[in-house]
């Protein structure tokens, strides 16, 4: 097909850059210790969850801060539910579950912000109270009256000792999760880059780009937002079961303010349209953070300051900027 | 009684206090070009609006094909074989010319038939295909009838048209009227919006003129040339 | 509980909301901007009111120093960032919010985690067996009468006139000779100062931290929400109502529950009238005029 090879040509850079990655990536655990990798797997779940900004916001122009909200409520459901059952060989059933009560949770809230007309910052400023609401109710549930299926909630604490990924009879240790991640990243930019260049991904550019526009074209809107809402939640509720997977806690701050967003600030930073740019820069900021802050400095001060920066004058981001920059120069050096 | 293709039934809407359209009637027949035409602030954008289903209705209905279409909405009433170019701003600027060719076809045309149809539209409206470069790069012409083409992708037996040659110079100005008559060969019923007498003259069948929201005459080209009234209020302001 | 404390209950929970979004409001209805930081110009505010009156000056001298501070933050970052994003509304929300982070942590390095702040001045009433702080009800008399000189500074002066006709129509306004972006730059620092006296005078009321704008987040996002873009007429009714429903609920259940009650209420209010209060009173207020 013309159509796929011509795509090819057009961003040749960016999936040379995706592979040198995913190549680079699949070697850590053979230059470092098995600590580092672990704490690298937490950077990838991070990355899960800018990957479900980009899915909202990046494709489909949903602003929204309400993704934290939904890592927690994926969170808290699966800790609930393999703390109740205690059968760890029915781990993915707990997720699936997890996962589909993030989504409910999604849909409902989206059935009310768009078919209600709401859009734009007004998105944002109701998935930001709702993610600090979110927050403030699981911070005062301290109290033992506070339990879900004999599960007491613990308030600040959270919940603890949650088990870990097992898969049938096989448990996940320190190593495989990190491949798993690896994995599961690589897939999601896949079936994304896919689906970004079927019907359904130009309805949701259709829907970013004019919504008047798309009704004439017969798309009913709303009902696509809440779609890609619905779906955008259930990327962030994996990335709340991994996190439970990863660290065997969760607490009320993975829903707070700073939680909400950061993945939105490193989104907007590195370039909100680019899924490539989201990912590299998620992790990357996690990586120069870790060594920034253990040699005293306030990462978040200087990410606030970045972010200025990159909104007056590079308002793609400045991944997206340098990849769209060298692929133009590709595409010139070859004319 | 004969059945129209597109029936406003005593449409009125008001904003607030202000009535934008009161009591309007006008119906339109299978194969015509009709042109609503009027002074600034008539209403004839409310009225395409209140069609498309952009507007809620005060009071009234339209029909079209004999069926109810008021109070559904506007992407049923698209989906239902009505198409509409919009005044301004109508393409999607950041996107390329086939991007938003695919985007209009999504729901109408198969996968596999896309690109097949997406040739088609851009050769039946003559616009010169940019590869990679973004919409807003095309003369003000030029997205005009890339816009109708996008109207075109949903494949509707009724076309609305709000001002379609409105900012263009004469050249293009006869290429949208040709190619509007040539579309309504084709089997597509069209009522467009318009300001230009000659324009107007050189491809409509019939018109309605509007005056204050309300309707003010109806009947062919002719009849509207040489009524009285209608100079005075509309061709005497020109 | 009796009337009076029922009657101090809701008038604590409307001044609150009504200075939370004050400034917020206003800048939102002039510019389509919903300024992120104005939690950390709030908290800007508190800190410099907090410093004054702890260098020994009277209380009034630190409230007004309070909103001062904020006002010439305000200049500086409008001057520095927002001027160069008037044409792009969703950026500059944005950038808004690296403001506030760069404000929040920056306060963080400066100041450290928390600041010694001052007492809350001029005692308590009894009422009905029952005390109320004096400063509290002076409070809501304080923000009646903020809003009254809003109200003043939007219909009787020359900028009020300019500011009023640069929300009905950037475009024509500009036609007119109007100096919009003159305009906006003036609104930005308006709001920043309202913002800095929310701060400076609730400084004595609560605990003085870099985060301590959180606290009024949730309650301006909601006000401005069901206010809509009316930032006068909008703010006062919509804080009218939310603190109706925030002061039921904080008594009747518990200051959780009057929290989340606000944020549902909001999302019934804008699913009800998407432009908020201010699509009410456009509306009723075409009705009268015809």
């Amino acid at each position: 097909m013309m159509h796929a090879k011509e795509r090819l040509k057009n961003n040749v850079f960016e999936y040379a850059i995706a592979l040198i990655t995913l190549v680079v990536v699949l070697l850590i655990p053979f230059y470092t210790g098995l600590y580092q990798v672990n704490v690298f797997t937490y950077y990838l779940i991070c990355a899960i969850l800018g990957i479900s900004i980009y899915f909202i916001w990046g494709i489909a122009g949903i602003f929204s801060f309400g993704q934290a909200a939904f890592m927690g409520i994926g969170g808290y459901a699966y800790a609930i539910l393999s703390k109740h059952f205690d059968d760890p060989s029915k781990c993915l059933l707990y997720a699936a579950v997890a996962i589909a009560i993030a989504c409910a949770v999604a849909a409902i809230l989206g059935y009310f912000m768009f078919y209600g007309g709401i859009n734009d910052v007004f998105v944002g400023l109701i998935t930001m109270c709702v993610t600090i609401s979110c927050q403030t109710f699981m911070s005062q549930t301290a109290g033992s009256q506070w339990q879900i299926l004999g599960v007491a909630l613990g308030g600040d604490n959270g919940l603890n000792d949650i088990p870990g990924l097992t898969i049938g009879y096989y448990r996940f240790n320190e190593l495989s999760l990190f491949f798993l991640l690896v994995i599961l990243v690589a897939a999601f930019y896949i079936v994304i880059k896919i689906v970004e260049h079927r019907k359904f991904g130009y309805a949701m550019l259709s829907v970013r780009e004019n919504r008047t526009r798309s009704e004439l074209l017969g798309y009913d809107t709303a009902k696509l937002q809440v779609i890609v809402f619905t779906i955008g939640g259930g990327i962030a509720a994996l990335a709340g079961v991994l996190y439970c997977c990863w660290g065997y806690y969760i607490t009320p701050a993975s829903m707070s303010l700073k939680a909400s967003t950061i993945p939105v600030v490193l989104a907007a930073a590195g370039g909100k349209r680019s899924l490539i740019s989201v990912i590299l820069f998620t992790v990357l900021y996690y990586i120069l953070s870790n060594y920034l802050t253990s040699a005293g400095a306030d990462t978040l001060l200087m990410l606030g300051a970045l972010l200025i920066v990159v909104i007056l004058v590079l308002p793609q981001g400045i991944f997206a900027t340098i990849i769209q920059k060298l692929q133009g120069l590709i595409q010139k050096a070859e004319a | 009684m004969k059945n129209h293709m597109l029936e406003l039934r005593h449409v009125s809407k008001s904003f607030g206090g202000i009535k934008a359209v009161e009591d309007l009637s006008i119906s339109v027949d299978q194969g015509d070009i009709h042109c609503l035409i009027g002074p600034n602030g008539a209403g004839k954008t409310t009225a395409f609006r209140m069609i498309t289903g952009q507007y809620s209705l005060t009071s009234g209905k339209v029909l079209f094909e004999g069926k109810e279409i008021s109070g559904k909405k506007a992407h049923h009433i698209v989906q239902s074989g009505i198409s509409m170019k919009m005044q301004i701003p109508g393409v999607f600027e950041a996107l390329t010319i086939r991007e938003n060719l695919r985007i209009a076809a999504g729901n109408y045309v198969r996968s596999r038939e896309m690109e097949e149809r997406i040739d088609e539209l851009i050769e039946l409206v003559h616009i010169k295909d940019l590869g990679n470069r973004y919409v807003k790069n095309l003369s003000h012409g030029q997205q005009q009838w890339l816009e109708i083409a996008m109207a075109l992708a949903t494949n509707p037996r009724l076309l609305l048209l709000d001002e379609p040659a409105a900012g263009m110079g004469p050249e293009e100005t006869a290429f949208t009227g040709e190619l509007v008559k040539e579309l309504n060969k084709s089997g597509l019923t069209i009522l467009f919006i318009d300001h230009d007498m000659d324009f107007v003259k050189q491809i409509a069948q019939k018109v309605t003129v509007m005056h204050y929201g309300k309707l003010f005459a109806q009947g062919s080209v002719e009849e509207i040339t040489h009524h009285d009234g209608v100079k005075q209020i509309y061709l005497g302001s020109v | 509980m009796s009337l009076f404390g029922i009657l101090y209950q809701f008038s604590d929970s409307f001044t609150f909301l009504i200075l939370a979004a004050l400034g917020l409001a206003i800048i939102f209805g002039m510019m389509g901007i919903i300024n992120l930081a104005q939690g950390e110009f709030i908290m800007v505010g508190a800190y410099a009111t907090t410093i004054i009156i702890n260098q020994g000056f009277p209380y009034p001298v630190g409230i007004l120093g309070g909103a001062l501070a904020a006002a010439l933050l305000g200049f500086v970052m409008d001057r520095l960032i927002i001027s160069h994003l008037y044409q792009r509304v969703l950026d500059s929300v944005v950038a808004t919010w690296g403001i506030s982070l760069v404000l929040s942590e920056g306060m963080l390095q400066l100041f450290g985690p928390s600041m010694q702040s001052v007492s809350m001045p001029l005692g308590s009433v009894s009422i009905d067996g029952s005390k109320y702080s004096v400063y509290k009800l002076l409070l809501t008399l304080l923000a009646i009468g903020v809003v009254i000189l809003i109200y003043l500074l939007f219909t009787k002066t020359e900028f009020g006139r300019k500011a009023r006709a640069t929300m009905q129509s950037r475009d024509i306004s500009e036609s007119l000779g109007v100096n919009t972006k003159a305009v906006y730059s003036e609104t930005f620092v308006i709001g920043s100062a309202l913002a800095g006296l929310t701060g400076a005078l609730y400084a004595p009321t609560m605990t003085i931290t870099p985060t301590m704008g959180n606290n009024f987040m949730v309650q301006s996002f909601v006000t401005v929400m069901c206010g809509g873009a009316n930032p006068i007429l909008g703010s006062v009714l919509s804080g009218g109502v939310l603190g109706l429903v925030n002061s039921t609920l904080s008594v009747t259940i518990s200051a959780f529950f009057g929290k989340i009650g606000l944020l549902i209420i909001t999302i019934i209010i804008i699913r009800v009238l998407p432009t908020g209060f201010t699509g009410l009173i456009e509306k009723t207020g075409a009705r009268r005029r015809r």
